[in-house]
């Protein structure tokens, strides 16, 4: 290499690595400030979160991300990484910055955008190539006593998405700070319904809003009950530009929708085609649906493509045609494919946007774009058995919701993600959200009948049907289909082991039913030694035979939210036939409890050498807090205690147990 | 520095079929062809078109008709073209997803190519191809790490790029196939190869192997593990090896299995030169030489070790200064040892939990010193086998009969001597003779160890002693079940209610207190004293547990201690007379690990343990005791399980004391049903409950009356 080169190519590489320089300018107040009450007994604070937003004209959007964690502890370097999740698409990083400041804040080593890594992002085991992940890690390298700090700057089209903030809660934090400026001429509006969040004050610029929050703790820590759903201090911001062309009811989200997805909908020769097919041996309407639905659900797989590199693309489906080609499609896909089946027959069907999985995620009195799914909906009719979803849309009448991406979930039921909530029809006719429909506890239930005699020697042959309906059933079902036959023995030996030690001759079969939501479980088995002797003649029989533990984890979490509880019901009969020669020395007396979500009652009888024992418990469901929710989980424990009583017999047939000394 | 050459004898391609295995790469079960030959597809016989109904396991989503998977070599070390070749035949198209689309990982480096091709024929024949014109590509990273010239010269640092493949149209009775070419420049010298996939049973499988045409540098060894009723092949002339097996289970998930080897049919491809090129440090050791056939097959890389180990290990005065340091004052062979141990053992930990900037420029260690020097020097990179030349050194010098000692893992494969390949042979630690035993030292662990252990994966089979031009094989027993011991007491007292109170001590010593140290150890302490307060076996759910200490995180060679206070509402269950309770408060609601009553693969525990617990629980003066009973004993050698029960009637306490001891590690599936059926009755025994009678209500009192 020539002698200039090689200084140039040293050069060049001195100016990329890491280099020592003063900390940025804006970091250096922070700096100074006292922290020793926010981080006592913590492993790093957060000194900044800020975000600096700056709405441009042509729905252009300028975004500078700052934020900074000192490092208190060895354990707290691994807070030393900082990321940018984008949609590559219509988001473009115009600088990405990150340093390391000693701890006298002296001195920063400074690392470029090329030093960050750019990943494609993954939930669970799938890529999701058009979000990616720019981030820098310097948790290897970084002393206990530095500050981490790191500067992302974005411009990125507007969208129909507004600007989201979250306060952050992980760590305790100094400073932080939202503030955004309207597009010229535009005005800015806002949303919030958690307390936590600031009033605004006027910032510098012309119409610009402002929402510091100083000087606050952590309240990360504790374990979340299962179905929490987390009320972040979440800030929604919008710009509303000088024409006035944002989103601002929900009709005006409905008609947007309605134009992107639209014109997806008509159907294709071979869609027609495909449709007539699946209904050629049906003729009442419902069954004709039905063999759509089931089509779309099981036929067609779920696999989320996008192609168009724009801000509406999340919301484009795949040409109904394409989808029926390719037999796979996203939840978008799906919807559409079904209702351009529906309407090739000459049916009605429309596409509704929903939140799946939280049913607090859409706020009524926020029109935005804030829907994670899409599910389709059918018009209902006279003929709609009753339990069915239907929803009143208003001008677009009575319609019936069904979720084609649920592969479990048949025709006549919503899927548990989807109900609770709102939704929206995209079509330029609705007027506003419909309400998800929530099914009631008679609709989820399972109904246990036992059949059961004991011997002498404690022996117990049992059998048992249980029949589950509605989402119990969809779930129960699913577990088992995922599982051929012999590998779902494994599954219910592994049940049974709660009462029976000692399991013999397990014989099963189910069925399932799907146009009324309902799997039939039947089963025997025979468990020696089941009753269980004491020493001398006493023997204690569980008389509820199959028993399952359902506890409720205690609320550990600090952070604000609800648990999303679901309606069912669960009855169970038993009738147990003691042994010739027994004697009967305690049944357990009869129990109820209530609380104001959920009704236990257990009734034991004895009729003859049988005892029968009845048990029916309702959960109402619903959104609990967190006192209902401690109150239904010490309710649920106390049914289960009641449940565990046992019948104490004397039987004839002496003890073989040891005596104790 | 001067390089030198260590010649090995050479070894003639070997081929065994017995059980073993490394885990390198899991190839997803694809078939293949000569790359040259990449569009040429089989004919689909008319007869798999109509098959409706899978052959092997009933309900089967799909079966793998054929796998074949074809290894081209010629130009190994340089390059390795691998083709899979698969062929499905899909029942169930919404449960086989994960074969409907698949994906391969480019490295980023231009040498490194995948190319994927698909056919699906549907059941009335007609097909459609998906090539390269269906193939989704995405950058899945660009790492950014290169912050030098690198970077800028790359503008970003390598990429990882993967190549998608999503098959549409397919229905049920479709076959569908797949043929993916790999190439890969300067492939592992390693490679192993699982041919079967959890939930999808295969027909036919087979493997051929176009092996390195360097024979003058190269030797191969191809072991086939677990191949069952297969055929392994070597055609000389034609320099391949071919395996080929059928009817071949899918693989299920089942509690307390061993290494995938012991059920799956894997094989591994292994290459060694036979010549390596050795960079002394000490310039102290003279080169081996070549090593004579007649030493024995392993002698080679025992020699290679060896000479690494005198060379990386070659005591400097401040090795011995420091030797004499830890021993001062010590005269027992074992407390010498141990301190020795605890010595390099907590260098190691410093040096991985040194905070503080890594140095740009990282160098290569001069000497035992640079090791030692874990504050003065960060820029000396120190690989943990570093630790154990420090460890061979100085128990050199305090007068030790040591060596070390190079060890199997059981996670991956069952060692068989047979199989002559580094690979099996992957782990470090040092032996050394106290008396006339063996004793071992693996001081260079992320999980600290006491002196006499070693990670159990690498326990209970044999060990390779690093000896010069010799081959010597010592046997590695497992740790004793008496040394891995979970103890539990507790003083609790249970009111009319039912609700127990009280407090409890467990401790773990041995193999079941390594990874629970280093998982607590890792963790801060509030989420460390959630996870500890899990170890009692409570239902955190009802079960209200508070640590209240946590003892010997850093020190292996005390039982780690966990202490807590509890309360279980519900534990005793109330009647209208009567109070029910398990005395084994912390086994009742345990159960049997071993439900189901099928097994298909052999169990395999990780190491032998025992358990006692000793436990008193008072209850409410006003209850007696009505007809006691302690369950019968499941007494053993192997496997041993007792409570005994008593009741002290002055202070209206029960006692209890459980022990469990258990010296098994593997067992047939054939056995399986002795097995569980012994841990039924453990389970039913540590579930005995003990009924208390209202004084009032006792026959005696009403008798009285």
């Amino acid at each position: 290499m020539p002698p200039c080169l090689r200084w140039l190519v040293a050069l060049l590489a001195l100016a990329t690595v890491a280099v020592a320089k003063p900390p940025p300018d804006w970091l250096k107040p922070l700096l100074a400030e006292d922290i020793a009450a926010l981080g006592r007994g913590k492993i790093a604070v957060r000194l900044l979160d800020s975000s600096d937003v700056r709405h441009l004209p042509d729905n252009r959007v300028r975004r500078v991300n700052r934020g900074a964690i000192k490092i208190l502890t060895d354990t707290g370097r691994q807070r030393a990484a900082c990321s940018y999740q984008f949609n590559a698409d219509i988001e473009k990083i115009l600088a990405a910055r990150a340093w390391i400041v000693s701890a006298d804040g002296k001195k920063a080593d400074e690392f470029s955008i090329r030093a960050f890594t750019d990943t494609a992002m993954k939930i669970g085991n799938v890529f999701w190539p058009q979000q990616r992940v720019l981030g820098y890690r310097a948790t290897t390298e970084i002393p206990v006593g530095s500050v981490f700090a790191w500067e992302f700057e974005v411009e990125s089209q507007t969208g129909i998405s507004d600007l989201g903030w979250i306060f952050p809660t992980d760590l305790s934090t100094l400073l932080s700070v939202l503030e955004v400026a309207p597009s010229p001429g535009g005005r800015l509006v806002w949303h919030s319904a958690h307390a936590q969040i600031p009033a605004p004050v006027p910032g510098p610029a012309p119409g610009s809003l402002r929402w510091v929050n100083r000087r606050y703790p952590s309240s990360v820590g504790g374990e979340r009950p299962s179905g929490f759903l987390l009320a972040s201090p979440t800030l929604s911001v919008r710009n509303i530009p000088a024409d006035n062309s944002a989103i601002q009811t929900w009709p005006d989200m409905a008609g947007l929708a309605a134009t992107i997805i639209e014109p997806r909908i008509p159907a294709s020769a071979a869609v027609k085609a495909k449709a007539e097919a699946l209904v050629a041996d049906k003729t009442a309407r419902w069954e004709r649906i039905r063999a759509l639905s089931e089509f779309v659900q099981k036929e067609i797989s779920y696999l989320a493509v996008v192609v168009d590199p724009d801000y509406l693309a999340g919301y484009r489906p795949h040409a109904a045609g394409e989808v029926l080609q390719n037999r796979h499609g996203d939840c978008k896909d799906k919807a559409t494919l079904l209702v351009s089946m529906l309407r090739a027959l000459g049916d009605e069907g429309h596409v509704v946007l929903v939140f799946s999985g939280n049913p607090k995620a859409v706020e009524p009195n926020w029109p935005s774009a804030r829907f994670n799914h899409a599910i389709a909906a059918i018009r209902a009719d006279d003929a709609v058995p009753t339990g069915w979803p239907v929803v009143d849309a208003g001008p677009l009448g009575r319609l019936v919701l069904f979720d084609p991406t649920d592969s479990h979930t048949p025709l006549g039921i919503l899927s548990a993600g989807d109900q609770g909530g709102y939704g929206l029809v995209a079509s330029p006719r609705s007027t506003g959200l419909i309400t998800l429909p929530i099914a009631d506890p008679e609709t989820n239930r399972i109904e246990t009948n036992i059949n059961a005699s004991l011997r002498a020697d404690g022996t117990l042959s049992a059998a048992i049907e249980e029949i589950s309906r509605g989402s119990i059933a969809i779930t129960l079902h699913a577990a088992r289909e995922s599982l051929r036959a012999e590998r779902f023995t494994p599954v219910l030996e592994a049940r049974l082991r709660d009462t029976v030690s000692f399991l013999e001759n397990l014989q099963w079969q189910d069925n399932w039913d799907a146009p009324d939501a309902r799997w039939t479980l039947t089963f025997d088995f025979t468990a020696k030694r089941y009753a269980r002797r004491t020493g001398g003649s006493l023997m204690l029989i569980s008389p509820q035979v199959v028993f399952s533990k359902v506890r409720l984890s205690p609320w550990k979490t600090k952070q604000d939210g609800v648990v999303w509880s679901g309606p069912n019901l669960q009855r169970k009969t038993v009738r147990l036939m003691l042994p010739a020669g027994a004697t009967i020395e305690e049944l357990p007396e009869n129990w109820s409890f209530s609380v104001p979500t959920a009704t236990c009652r257990l009734q034991y009888q004895r009729k003859g050498n049988v005892v029968l024992y009845d048990y029916e418990m309702t959960q109402r469901g619903g959104f609990l807090d967190q006192p209902a929710y401690e109150a239904l989980r010490d309710f649920m424990q106390k049914a289960q205690d009641a449940e565990r009583r046992p019948v104490l017999i004397r039987a004839p047939e002496a003890d073989s147990a040891a005596p104790t000394k | 520095m001067r390089s030198h050459f260590f010649r090995a004898a050479r070894p003639s391609c070997a081929f065994s079929t017995a059980a073993l295995s490394l885990t390198a790469f899991l190839v997803s079960g694809f078939a293949l062809r000569g790359a040259s030959k990449a569009s040429s597809w089989q004919p689909i016989a008319a007869a798999e078109l109509a098959e409706t109904a899978p052959k092997l396991e009933p309900e089967a989503p799909a079966e793998a008709l054929f796998v074949n998977i074809e290894i081209d070599d010629n130009a190994f070390p340089f390059e390795r073209t691998t083709t899979e070749y698969i062929r499905y035949k899909i029942f169930r198209p919404d449960k086989v997803e994960h074969i409907t689309r698949i994906s391969g990982i480019d490295n980023g480096s231009s040498d490194n190519k995948i190319e994927l091709r698909a056919r699906l024929t549907l059941p009335d024949g007609t097909s459609r191809e998906f090539g390269q014109e269906s193939i989704k590509e995405r950058t899945l990273a660009r790492q950014g790490k290169e912050s030098g010239l690198l970077a800028w010269l790359s503008s970003g640092g390598p990429e990882v790029k993967e190549k998608f493949l999503a098959i549409s149209g397919v229905e049920a009775g479709a076959v569908l196939e797949y043929r993916i070419i790999r190439r890969l420049a300067n492939p592992p010298a390693i490679s192993a190869f699982v041919v079967q996939r959890e939930g999808i049973p295969l027909r036919q499988a087979s493997y051929l192997c176009r092996i390195s045409r360097d024979d003058d540098q190269w030797g191969n060894r191809t072991f086939a593990l677990n191949l069952g009723g297969g055929k392994l092949t070597e055609d000389k002339k034609k320099r391949t090896i071919t395996v080929t097996a059928e009817n071949l289970p899918s693989i299920i998930r089942e509690p307390f299995v061993g290494p995938a080897t012991d059920y799956a049919l894997t094989i591994v491809n292994s290459y060694e030169r036979y010549e390596r090129l050795l960079l002394p440090r000490s310039g102290k050791i003279p080169m081996p030489g070549t090593v004579d056939p007649k030493s024995g097959p392993w002698a080679v890389h025992s020699t290679l070790i060896n000479w690494i180990e005198r060379d990386r290990g070659y005591v400097t005065p401040r090795v011995k200064q420091l030797a004499a340091e830890i021993t001062m004052d010590l005269a027992d062979p074992e407390a010498r040892a141990r301190a020795i141990h605890t010595r390099v053992q907590n260098l190691y930990q410093q040096h991985r939990r040194r905070s503080g900037p890594r140095p740009a420029e990282r160098v290569q260690p001069q000497s035992l010193d640079d090791i030692m020097d874990v504050e003065k020097k960060p820029e000396v990179i120190r690989f943990s086998q570093e630790f154990v030349w420090l460890a061979v050194a100085l128990y050199r010098t305090a007068g030790f009969e040591c060596h070390t000692v190079m060890l199997p893992d059981r996670t991956l494969c069952r060692f068989n001597p047979q199989f002559v390949s580094p690979a099996f042979l992957a782990n470090f630690a040092v032996t050394l003779k106290i008396g006339d035993q063996w004793r071992f030292s693996s001081p260079h662990t992320v999980n600290r160890l006491p002196f006499g252990l070693l990670p159990w994966e690498q326990e209970a089979q044999a060990g390779l002693l690093a000896l010069e031009k010799k081959q010597q094989f010592i046997k590695v027993p497992a740790t004793r079940a008496e040394q891995s011991v979970i103890s539990s007491t507790g003083k609790f007292s249970v009111d009319a209610e039912g609700v127990l109170t009280g407090e409890c001590t467990r401790t773990f010593t041995g193999q079941a207190a390594v990874a629970l140290r280093g998982e607590l150890r890792r963790l801060q302490k509030t989420r460390r004293e959630e996870v500890a307060a899990t170890k009692f076996g409570l239902d955190a759910k009802v079960v209200d547990v508070k640590m209240t200490k946590i003892d010997a995180l850093d020190d292996a060679e005390k039982p780690l201690l966990l202490s807590a206070k509890i309360r279980w509402p519900g534990f005793a269950t109330r009647t209208k007379n009567r109070l029910l309770l398990h005395p084994e408060v912390f086994r009742a609601e345990a159960g049997s690990p071993f439900t189901a009553t099928e097994r298909r693969h052999p169990i395999h525990f990780p190491y032998p343990w025992q358990e006692h617990d000793r436990l008193q629980i008072q209850v409410p003066a006003e209850f007696e005791p009505e007809s006691p009973s302690a369950p019968a004993p499941n007494p053993g050698e192997i496997l041993n399980h007792e409570v005994k029960l008593s009741y002290d009637r002055a202070n209206h306490t029960l006692h209890g004391e459980r022990s469990f001891t258990s010296h098994l590690l593997d067992v047939a599936p054939d056995r399986y049903p002795v097995l569980k059926t012994w841990y039924d009755r453990v389970a039913r025994a540590d579930q005995h409950e003990i009924v208390f009678l209202r004084k009032a209500e006792t026959p005696a009192a009403e008798a009285a009356k």
